[in-house]
């Protein structure tokens, strides 16, 4: 009888892995079509043109950290080659786990995701229109004089 | 297209989650959480809405609540999980007034919204012990940042009363001065939460404040003292959270402890490993729980009198009764992130009731079930 349930038991957890397994193929293909190896900049509607950030502190910016309340980040639409790049270099976290961290914060009150533009040209016109935003863009884009390209440290 | 910004919007947002789940227990005549040796969707599926009015860049007012098929985790009942005013009045400080879920844990104050965590409940180790999940009163939370790390200090303070559950003895409660802080640092892809609160507690049983006059009035004042249902609790918390692209690591380890006998004193923790294959999240997790009883004082004499075999009698079931589940286990689970908002997940999870106990389970009487059994989920959790 024991050994019945545990043959059974182990069955179902094979299906499922079986299951999970065949999807996961699936998704290492999608996944790789939308890595882009070009670099991303940081840029700042900021009248202090000596503001350096650290990588840390994008990321903080970007996670709703301390720093986010003065400095809005701004963010391209999920999906978007550059923000994958982004999150992957100076994130360092899956979207997957972005979208969980923004389910908590929103539902505890705590602090809200970055606004999302569809393109490169709104997230500029957003930079240009409110103090502190920031935003990361692709490099060799033209950047309008009134914004400044933070330095890493 | 937008044509003109602002940092805030004067306006009125809605948002909501909703999750539902799926579980089977493969043991025949007995339940866990609801789960029986049939498929069933109610014990966990739930739909929370929730409203936040932006007065302007430091005031909004938030109400939050949630609907699920068999009860509310709100202590009154009444689905109202969150109403509360926040006011910021700088960039680091954040006040929230109201009625507010208790942030006790890491995943306490969210432990509904399934779309948050990777598995389809939190380790009930831990989110599962007899603590109330809402509470009265106000929470600060100041937070600063440094080149390399990120710190935030939150403090609360406020009072609840309700109904809880201690193992099988379920009782109103009145709980107040409760005051907690939580200190939490983000280091890299790290973060270190460590917490503790402080309560007065008051348990409503009749039955066992009379008990209490009854031995008080023999003088049995150790067995009377052992059963009061007035005074201090306290939690302790220690959480390490670490994630990257590929993998990651989450720990919690808890203990609460009361100046009451008859609540006994509970250390759990989980730890918890799994990778990322982009969108899907494999986990691993054990998790386990201690249960210290304060053993029953033995004054009472036996074979005397009917009247004090019955007192005794009485005076050690309230022990019996107020035993906390525990139980250890290993979860292996699948998180499938569908849409940006939307995750398909399943999981499986063997279990070991402490022998002793009920550990969770409802066991009829003639049964002779040995606590040791297997449970099967899967579920969708979907944020709007």
């Amino acid at each position: 009888m024991i050994f019945f349930k545990f043959i059974n038991n182990i069955k179902k957890t094979a299906l499922l892995f079986a299951v999970a397994c065949s999807l996961l193929g699936f998704s290492l293909s999608v996944h790789a079509e939308n890595t882009n190896p070009s670099n991303v900049i940081i840029v700042v509607n900021t009248t202090d043109k000596n503001l350096s950030f650290s990588k840390q502190q994008i990321r903080h910016i970007y996670m709703g950290g301390a720093m986010s309340r003065q400095f809005k980040a701004v963010n391209l639409f999920v999906g978007n080659p550059l923000r994958i790049n982004f999150n992957t270099r100076m994130v360092g976290l899956t979207e997957s786990r972005i979208q969980a961290y923004w389910a908590q914060m929103r539902f505890t009150g705590r602090s809200k995701p970055p606004i999302e533009f569809e393109t490169t040209e709104e997230v500029i016109e957003y930079l240009l229109t409110v103090e502190d935003s920031v935003a990361y863009l692709p490099t060799g884009i033209t950047i309008p004089k009134e914004l400044t390209i933070i330095a890493l440290n | 297209m937008l044509t003109h910004f602002s940092a805030f919007s004067n306006d009125l947002e809605f948002s909501g989650y909703a999750r539902v789940i799926g579980g089977y227990l493969d043991e025949k005549n007995v339940e866990f959480k609801g789960y029986e040796d049939s498929i069933k969707f109610s014990p966990s599926s739930l739909i929370g809405l929730q409203g936040e009015y932006q007065f302007d860049d430091k005031w909004s007012a938030t109400a939050q609540v949630l609907l699920r098929s068999n009860n509310t985790t709100a202590s009154d009942n009444s689905g109202l999980e969150w109403l509360y005013l926040t006011y910021t009045p700088t960039d680091n400080i954040q006040i929230k007034l109201g009625k507010l879920r208790t942030p006790f844990f890491t995943m306490s104050d969210f432990s509904d919204v399934g779309f948050a965590y990777p598995w389809i409940n939190p380790p009930q180790q831990v989110y599962d012990t007899y603590l109330f999940k809402t509470f009265n009163g106000i929470d600060a939370v100041y937070k600063f940042g440094a080149e390399n790390f990120d710190v935030s200090f939150e403090g609360y303070y406020g009072e609840e009363s309700g109904d809880i559950g201690i193992g099988a003895l379920r009782t109103g409660f009145e709980v107040d001065n409760l005051l907690g802080f939580i200190g939490k640092i983000n280091i890299e892809n790290l973060e270190f939460r460590v917490s503790r609160y402080n309560g007065n507690i008051k348990l409503d049983i009749d039955e066992i404040r009379q008990l209490e006059n009854v031995l008080n009035s023999l003088n049995f004042t150790k067995s009377a003292s052992s059963v009061k249902t007035k005074g201090r609790a306290h939690a302790d918390q220690f959480g390490v959270i670490y994630d990257n692209l590929d993998y990651f690591f989450r720990g919690e380890w808890i203990r609460i402890k009361t100046d009451l006998g008859i609540v006994p004193i509970i250390q759990s923790y989980y730890l918890t490993a799994g990778v990322n294959y982009a969108p899907f999240t494999y986990h691993l997790t054990f998790a386990d729980s201690d249960v210290e009883t304060r053993s029953a004082e033995n004054e009472i004499p036996l074979g005397i009198n009917s009247d004090l075999d019955q007192l005794a009698y009485g005076y050690n079931r309230i022990f019996d009764e107020s035993t906390p589940d525990s139980i250890k286990s290993w979860t292996v689970g699948v998180r499938w992130d569908v849409l940006p908002n939307l995750a398909l997940k399943a999981e499986f999870s063997t279990l070991e009731g402490d022998n002793v106990k009920d550990s969770f389970f409802v066991i009829p009487d003639d049964s002779d079930f040995d606590k040791k059994t297997n449970l099967y989920l899967i579920g969708l959790d979907w944020v709007f």
